[in-house]
């Protein structure tokens, strides 16, 4: 074919239908979205962030950080595990069941104190049914529950996997591609300490040996102490922190706004799409499990 | 107009054959300005770039390297050597490498040089204005798109100035058959300003939700990449190939089916993976793939062939760039179809082997094959020598351990890492440290890399100096019709006076370039004599 024209109506299309697939289509699907409204208590989903929060997501963009950590959470599969509600009044029979359910028994030792009680965990749907009947047979009250697996969620980097929904109200969103340092998707959660990230920004190495994050020192003010020191220098373990130069150091308000996005940055919160951790029967289990695998939940 | 083909009729009138074709110097003449202007500073950027990743990946060995400078800090610095070597370097050389080929192709003068260069020059003010944004701390985050919204606009108006009377010159070729690599420029040259004007708008000015910008941000990156960038270089390797060999692509249709291939899968191909992009974008994009691994093979097989039993001349000083390219263009299309197969994926995901590919594709197959192009051209547009030969070897070894080392150091490093942050008994620590060492030895690629880009700005500074700034046909002088025809005479220029323009005309043509042959060699021993 030697013809420009019909060479340039070939390209044509092919730019359209390109598009149409990964931007056009992904606008349908999320330009209308909006955020989930809890009827019952009227909060909605995704939380809104605070004035502070979003300004420090742009003090976030503004360093990179999204070059070494990613927002996003992998889920591999499905695991089960069954909780005893309530040991019933059957407790010799029971504690003669527990240690073959679970090695953390023997006959002799007592019943926990504390209901609800995490018998199991990371087993399969069978299983777990399994040891629910049997619980039952004695007159305890149990359940099994399913719950999201994978690496990243046994990390402790959130409850779920994350969902589109997670980030319509930001932008830009920073998914991030690198693991060079953890994931981020729910550290508000796993370390709400303000001070600690304030310290860890002007020098991770004080607070993580051996850490190759770099140092945010720019963050921060730094003044000749005079007399008392400020009352808002940082602090670390009740001593006050000082530079090389033996300087206190102030977090100037990008760092407060930072840490503070650093803060509202949770993965804690079951939604329709990625549930959390909840109670299984075998038909809803199985449902879980067949549209999951279908993708039927995006 | 001051040059139109009119002009090149005038000077070729000796015989019959002339009338419609302008010879090859006359062309290569018409573009020297402009690409020469644009390889000297695409050159510099990727001085610029490789440092400035050097910098950053000596950092794996001193976390606080000049991190007291909120300029210097990591996350700002990687954009900035990421759009100095794709925007600076890669997109540049490739349009000046574009507008050569054109020219030669399509047999025609090029339209206005010095509107063209003026437009290069924008392009290197928005590139500049980029890279300083993201120093600043305005880039963007997106890979790829890193600049920050007000360069943008630059960028945009200097390309099209630059493409836009490229594809005058095109509309004005006195050749109608369309060779291969014409289309991949056609393609390249349409599909970029497509995706920048997209991108700018649904990024930038009305920024789409949630997680469509990743899938606009990633189809951008792509697009750039796989058919701008990459559309490029399969037109240098399609065209240097047959050429310098000699003899026609073995197969036509076979590039064209690969072209049509690469034009309707390339563009979504590895957008994004991972479970927070709807599902059936990370599936769409996986079959994509695939279908670019099948174009990548057609291309390669289609290459051999072509090489035929010449495989031994792979390795010569004028193919080896371009070999390197191609196989690292097989490679990049085989390994990115493997790595969207989803269990690989979970292995592969937010590690090392992502950087590693796109070093692959970006530095393996891009930077080489234009490489391959620069060192083409540099010779035949500067009508001199071409760079002494010891200092293209020691670019070539430099440029090709580095990436050979840069792209195996990160991607075993990648899959170690991978596998380490798949198992939550390993700690996280643990995790970052397992990759650390790689990243450790990679700093040696990244200097072998810079030593590459220092020796290629050399080599090409030396070939332009004597056309730019000094010399007879120095920068006012190549207006002139006699000062130039003085560098044509000369020795060096000889055997490359004359070629035949694009392989697949050459069958057809050769009679004609026979006879012009004699007629130009007749020219110059009459010219000589007169001397004399
Ligand atoms: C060079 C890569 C790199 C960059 C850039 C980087 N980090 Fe880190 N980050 C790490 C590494 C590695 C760790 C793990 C070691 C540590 O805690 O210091 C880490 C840890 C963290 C932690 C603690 C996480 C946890 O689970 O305890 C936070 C919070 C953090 N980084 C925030 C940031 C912020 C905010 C920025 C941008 C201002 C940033 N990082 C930039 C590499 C980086």
């Amino acid at each position: 074919m030697n013809n420009g024209l019909l060479l340039f109506f070939g390209i044509l299309v092919a730019m359209v239908s390109s598009w149409f697939g990964f931007v056009h289509s992904p606008q349908l699907q999320f330009g209308k979205q909006l955020p989930e409204l809890d009827e019952s208590t009227g909060a909605s989903f995704p939380v809104p962030r605070s004035g502070a929060a979003n300004r420090g997501r742009d003090i976030y963009r503004q360093n990179g950080c999204a070059s070494c950590h990613t927002q996003q959470v992998r889920q591999s599969g499905f695991s089960f595990s069954v909780v005893i509600e309530d040991f019933g009044t059957n407790t010799v029979q029971l504690s003669q069941l527990l240690p073959s359910l679970s090695s953390q028994f023997t006959p002799s030792s007592p019943l926990p104190e504390e209901t609800p009680f995490r018998l199991k965990e990371g087993i399969d749907l069978r299983t777990a049914e399994g040891i629910v009947k049997s619980l039952t047979e004695v007159g305890a009250v149990a359940m099994a529950l399913i719950s999201p697996s994978g690496a990243d969620i046994e990390r402790g980097w959130g409850i779920r996997r994350t969902v589109g929904r997670d980030y319509l109200l930001d932008s830009p969103v920073m998914l991030g591609n690198q693991r060079i340092g953890p994931d981020l998707s729910n550290l508000g959660n796993r370390n709400p300490d303000a001070n600690w990230h304030l310290v860890h920004l002007f020098q991770p190495r004080s607070v993580v040996q051996d850490s190759v994050m770099p140092h945010y020192g720019y963050l921060f003010e730094k003044r000749e102490i005079t007399g008392a020191a400020s009352a808002d220098a940082l602090r670390f373990n009740g001593e006050l922190v000082v530079d090389d130069e033996g300087r206190q150091v102030i977090p100037r308000t990008a760092a407060l706004d930072l840490v503070a996005y650093l803060l509202s940055l949770r993965l804690d919160e079951p939604i329709f799409e990625a549930p959390g951790e909840k109670s299984a029967t075998v038909e809803s289990a199985e449902e879980t499990l067949v549209s999951e695998q279908s993708g039927a939940t995006e | 107009m001051s040059e139109s083909i009119n002009n090149g009729n005038e000077s070729g009138a000796a015989s019959p054959g002339w009338e419609v074709e302008i010879p090859v110097q006359e062309l290569d003449r018409s573009c020297r300005m402009p690409v020469l202007f644009m390889l000297w500073k695409a050159a510099g950027w990727l001085f610029l770039g490789s440092l400035l990743a050097l910098l950053n990946s000596v950092r794996f060995h001193a976390p606080d390297l000049l991190a007291h400078c909120p300029w210097l800090t990591y996350g700002r610095i990687g954009p900035a050597a990421s759009t100095a070597i794709v925007y600076g370097f890669a997109l540049q050389a490739a349009f000046g490498v574009a507008l050569w080929l054109t020219v030669r192709m399509s047999k025609s003068l090029l339209v206005q040089p010095g509107y063209i260069a003026l437009g290069a020059g924008f392009w290197n003010i928005g590139v500049l204005v980029g890279v300083v944004g993201i120093l600043a701390g305005d880039g963007t985050s997106y890979p790829m798109f890193e600049s920050p919204h007000y360069a943008v606009p630059i960028l945009f108006v200097a390309y099209s100035i630059i493409a836009g009377l490229g594809l005058v010159t095109f509309m004005r070729r006195q050749v109608k058959d369309l060779y291969v690599s014409q289309w991949f420029l056609f393609a390249a040259l349409l599909w970029f300003p497509w995706i920048l004007s997209t991108g700018s708008l649904l990024l930038h000015h009305f920024p789409v939700r949630g997680v469509a910008q990743v899938s606009v941000a990633g189809w951008y990156a792509t697009g750039l990449l796989t058919l701008v960038l990459g559309g490029i270089s399969l037109a240098v390797i399609f065209y240097v190939i047959p050429k310098v060999l000699k003899r026609p692509l073995h197969s036509h249709y076979m590039a064209v089916f690969a072209f049509w291939l690469l034009l309707f899968f390339g563009g979504g191909a590895g957008v994004l993976s991972g479970t927070t992009v709807p599902a059936w974008i990370s599936g769409l994009s996986a079959v994509m793939s695939f279908f670019v691994c099948f174009a990548s093979v057609l291309v390669g097989l289609n290459l051999i062939r072509t090489v035929g039993a010449d495989l031994g001349r792979l390795m010569s000083p004028e193919l080896r760039f371009v070999s390197v390219a191609s196989f690292a263009f097989l490679a990049a299309g085989v390994l990115n179809a493997i790595n969207a197969y989803s269990s690989i994926a979970e292995v592969t995901q937010f590690t090392l082997v992502l950087p590693a590919l796109q070093q692959l594709v970006l530095g393996g197959f891009i930077t080489m094959a234009l490489f391959a192009g620069v060192y083409h051209l540099l010779p035949r547009v500067t009508g001199s020598q071409a760079p002494i030969e010891g200092s293209v070897n020691l670019h070539f070894g430099a440029t090709v351990l580095g990436l050979g080392l840069t792209i195996c150091v990160l991607g075993l490093g990648g899959l170690i890492q991978g596998q380490a942050m798949n198992d939550p008994e390993i700690p996280f620590t643990a995790v970052t440290k397992s990759a650390l060492t790689f990243m450790r030895i990679e700093t040696v690629g990244s200097l072998l890399l810079v030593f590459g880009s220092v020796l290629f700005l050399v080599n090409v500074g030396r070939s332009i100096c004597p056309v730019l700034c000094c010399g007879p046909g120095g920068l006012l002088g190549c207006l002139k019709e006699d000062s130039v025809e003085e560098i044509e005479s000369a020795p060096a220029a000889e055997p490359k006076a004359v070629e035949p323009a694009a392989p697949q005309v050459a069958k057809k043509a050769s009679k004609k370039v026979a006879a012009k042959k004699k007629v130009a060699a007749k020219k110059k021993q009459a010219k000589k004599a007169a001397k004399k």
